[in-house]
């Protein structure tokens, strides 16, 4: 696995929790969905901060439910896993979880994606990728400047064309 | 002296008009030029190994390459149907240098060429850029290209010109980050006028342009039409959506179909299997409700980007004309006379006129046209057209604003490259898909069927006679024929490797939207176009009167007496 | 979605960098016709078949393999199905297109 970050935020890495060790949690603990909807929130109180390793497949309503159980502020990472790269609904939870939820932890991808996916998991909010495709990554940095201009206004802030052509911009070369 | 001849010049110049469509910025090459480096990169790397066909196959298909039976086949965007003389030369060119003298126009307004090369098209997508075409999108689960009115902009029962926003929708959904990945294809179609050429309600989004009570422009939102192995016509979820709020709304209906869309069984994937799973009521909560959240955000086009957008849809008007030199013509030609009134729609501005060109040559192949035949158009529509063609879902080509004492000029010219086919809107203005002689999704033919019917209707007082009638054929369930969708469709099955062929009769992809009934089992290849005849026959015993149509005599009659004259049953 | 095929069959792909249609011979190369085809009728050789098929697969000279029936007439394997046999002749509406009109006789 090779980790990819894209916007440069700190990431951390996190350590699966096993499901027995209470000692184990204080360490940056990383909880699957089942887990985390039930694990008792006094056990978690030393963590500094806990992961979330859901499914890119996850309804967001659930992923917010756990945000509210557990506080937002106790959530570092909430890390999406792809099954495979075509599985287009962990776009769309990253640019609620931004939109809707605040969340302003690390965002992260996991799975065997596509370099060309890149400026799509940035500009969908997420902060890292974790790819699972061996030689990748710089493939992956590289495709983060194929583009310069876009059309949308998007979860990365980026300034869409139609309002840099309101300010006049001066002409860029267009390569 | 040098003045003089600058002025001429400059007075020639006048004449000839510049198209009224979307003209690139250095933002729009920037993006096209870049995905043209992105797909030579995935190109290189797929030849080399690095990335498998199964990592390879979505990034070629979001660059419109199939693989078909014979070739790759390459489906080249025509942003809703509009492109310049200049445009059509090039496609012209491609055909030459990097396809087989030919292109075939599709039922969604774009042209696909059947025989490029893989390692030849990062070349070919370039000479592309030059003249602001791609094929972006063109495949794959993702927004397609948005499709409208062929006589946008011309026609006089226009509420507004749908171009603009279809042109703002093109920007929006390009390489839109979240829906890259859809659970399937999706589809849009705009249009402005109250007779509807784009076939609205069978799209997955279909937006309508009216005024609401205080004159203002907005748009009746409709969603889940589609064809495939369950036909469904499309519902209103909204009666009326202010024109501002266009992106916003739709980036709320495709959040919620992104995440709610089947992704385990492809033929369950379509937002019309997702409305009817969720309930009509419910989908349209999720959706309102989003846009409450969406429309927080600035995703709608600021309202200067929109008047910077539309300038270039509008030009100085026509000069009203008033002579009567078509109709001379007409006097003493009876083929121009049949051709007038078969292929010259009215224009908005008087004394001009929208010229259907037929690419439905009886015992040719629909929709296909030469190299050759393409520059012949262009530079008709340089020279009479404002530079300006459109092609329609009916896979025939428009020249949107001529002026009618140039009408028999371009007839001749037309009819000298077998372009000129008085049927437009008959029984042999056929659509019909590639179907089994190119396509890997088909189970059986459907141009020799096509040719056959025009070879055996051969005759323009018969054709007039019977009237109006649209005929689709699909070679598979895939509908790219629209049969669903044809005042009779005709479906190609596969039994035992026979190929067989159903007609459904009373379908319609205008403002009358309706299912076309499958009538019975199929009939071999060499018994259909007798089956469609015992059809026509039934119709022409039967209708009412002269001015019944085809359509409206199925609908009065039923199916029952049509099963009963195919197959001796009630 | 693949069918159990029965009887003879032959192997075909289509060539990775312009996708021409090809068919595998008894010597796993690859000719244009069909009649070249190495007709398979025993489960053994059409293992074998498919298996030499795929190193051109991992080789990237082709996209993929499939099986199609087939039968044998005197000028060699014929495939049976119409759309195989609509790939190994070309369009039929277009005789003058298909790659297999390249070379003929005018």
């Amino acid at each position: 696995m090779e980790r990819v970050n894209l916007t440069g935020k700190r990431s951390e890495t996190y350590r699966a929790w096993d499901g027995i060790d209470a000692e184990a949690i204080s360490n940056s603990p990383s909880f699957t969905y089942e887990q985390a909807a039930s694990i008792d929130l006094q056990t978690i109180e030393h963590a500094c901060r806990i992961g979330l390793d859901l499914p890119a497949s996850i309804a967001f309503e659930d992923v917010q439910a756990l945000i509210q159980r557990i506080g937002a502020h106790r959530i570092g990472l909430i890390n999406l896993i792809f099954e495979t790269f075509t599985d287009g609904r962990g776009f769309t939870s990253a640019v609620r979880l931004r939109r809707d939820a605040a969340f302003t932890g690390e965002l992260r991808a996991t799975g065997p994606l596509a370099p060309d996916q890149a400026l799509y998991l940035l500009r969908s909010g997420f902060d890292t990728a974790m790819v699972t495709r061996e030689g990748r990554r710089q493939a992956f940095i590289d495709a983060l400047s194929r583009y310069s201009a876009f059309y949308q206004t998007a979860a990365d802030g980026a300034v869409p064309v139609s309002q840099l052509r309101q300010a006049g911009h001066a002409d860029r070369k267009a390569s | 002296m040098l003045g003089l001849r600058f002025a001429a010049t400059w007075v020639i110049n006048l004449k000839e008009r510049l198209p009224d469509m979307y003209a690139y910025d250095h933002y729009d090459h920037a993006i096209v030029n870049a995905r043209v480096d992105e797909f030579r990169d995935q190109v290189k790397r797929r030849i080399a190994g690095e990335i498998s066909e199964e990592e390879f196959r979505p990034m070629r298909l979001q660059n419109g390459l199939y693989l078909q039976l014979h070739a790759y086949m390459l489906r080249v965007a025509i942003p809703y149907g509009t492109l310049s003389s200049t445009q059509m030369r090039k496609l012209a060119h491609i055909a030459r240098v990097y396809d087989k003298g030919y292109g075939h126009f599709t039922t969604r307004q774009n042209i696909q060429y059947n025989w490029p090369k893989l390692v030849e098209t990062p070349d070919l997508l370039d000479e592309l850029a030059s003249v602001e075409m791609h094929a972006i999108q063109t495949s794959g689960n993702c927004i397609r290209n948005v499709t409208t009115d062929q006589f946008a902009g011309a026609t006089p029962e226009e509420v507004d010109d749908p171009r603009p926003y279809a042109e703002l929708i093109r920007q929006w959904s390009t390489f839109h980050p979240e829906f890259a990945h859809l659970p399937r294809k999706f589809k849009i179609a705009v249009t402005g006028a109250s007779k509807d050429r784009a076939a609205i309600r069978w799209h997955d989004i279909g937006l309508i342009l009216k005024t609401d009570k205080e004159g203002q422009l907005g748009f009746e939102i409709v969603v889940g039409g589609g064809m495939g192995r369950t036909p469904v016509i499309g519902k209103t979820i909204r009666d009326f959506l202010p024109k501002a709020d266009l992106l916003s709304y739709l980036e709320s209906i495709l959040r919620v179909y992104n995440a709610w869309g089947d992704r385990k069984n492809k033929y369950r994937a379509r937002i019309k299997i997702t409305l009817d799973d969720i309930g009509e009521a419910e989908f349209t909560r999720l959706v309102e409700e989003e846009w409450e959240r969406a429309r927080q955000t600035p995703l709608d086009a600021p309202a200067v980007e929109e008047a910077r957008i539309r300038a270039m849809f509008t030009s100085p008007p026509l000069e009203v004309l008033n002579d009567t030199v078509a109709e001379d013509f007409a006097t003493d030609n009876a083929d121009f006379k049949s051709w007038l009134n078969n292929a010259v729609a009215d224009h908005k501005v008087p004394g001009h006129g929208i010229v259907t060109i037929s690419l439905k040559p009886h015992g040719g192949i629909p929709g296909d046209a030469s190299a050759e035949q393409m520059e012949i158009v262009a530079d008709l529509a340089e020279r009479y057209s404002s530079s300006e063609i459109r092609v329609s879902h009916e896979q025939n080509l428009i020249l949107p604003h001529v002026a009618r004492h140039d009408l028999p000029t371009i007839w001749e010219a037309l009819k000298a490259a077998d372009l000129a086919t008085a049927n437009v809107g008959l029984l042999t203005d056929i659509i019909a898909c590639p179907g089994l002689d190119y396509c890997a999704l088909a189970n059986a033919r459907s141009i020799p069927i096509a040719q056959e019917l025009g070879k055996h209707f051969d005759d323009l007082a018969r054709l007039n006679d019977i009237g109006e009638l649209k005929i689709k054929i699909s070679g598979c369930i895939n509908s790219c024929g629209h049969h669903h969708a044809g005042h009779i469709g005709i479906l190609g099955v596969d039994r035992k490797g026979e190929e067989l062929y159903q007609i459904m009769l009373g379908g319609s992809g205008a403002e009358d939207a309706s299912r076309a009934e499958l009538l019975g089992r199929g009939f071999p290849a060499d018994e259909i176009v007798g089956a469609v005849q015992t059809v026509i026959d039934l119709y022409l015993d039967h209708r009412a009167d002269r001015e019944e149509t085809f359509l409206q005599a199925v609908r009065r009659l039923g199916t029952s007496p049509f099963k009963e004259a195919l197959y001796g049953t009630g | 979605m693949a069918k159990k095929l029965k009887g003879p069959q032959i192997i075909l792909s289509n060539r990775l960098d312009d996708g021409r249609v090809q068919f595998l011979t008894k010597d796993t190369s690859w000719s244009f016709q069909a009649h070249d085809a190495w007709l398979l009728v025993s489960e053994d050789e059409r293992e074998a078949a498919m298996a030499a098929a795929q190193a051109f697969v991992q080789s990237n000279q082709i996209v993929d393999a499939e099986f199609a029936e087939a039968e044998l007439t005197e000028a060699g394997p014929r495939p049976t199905h119409p759309k195989y046999i609509i790939q190994n002749a070309g369009p039929t509406v277009r005789r003058d297109l298909g790659y297999q009109s390249e070379g003929k006789a005018a």
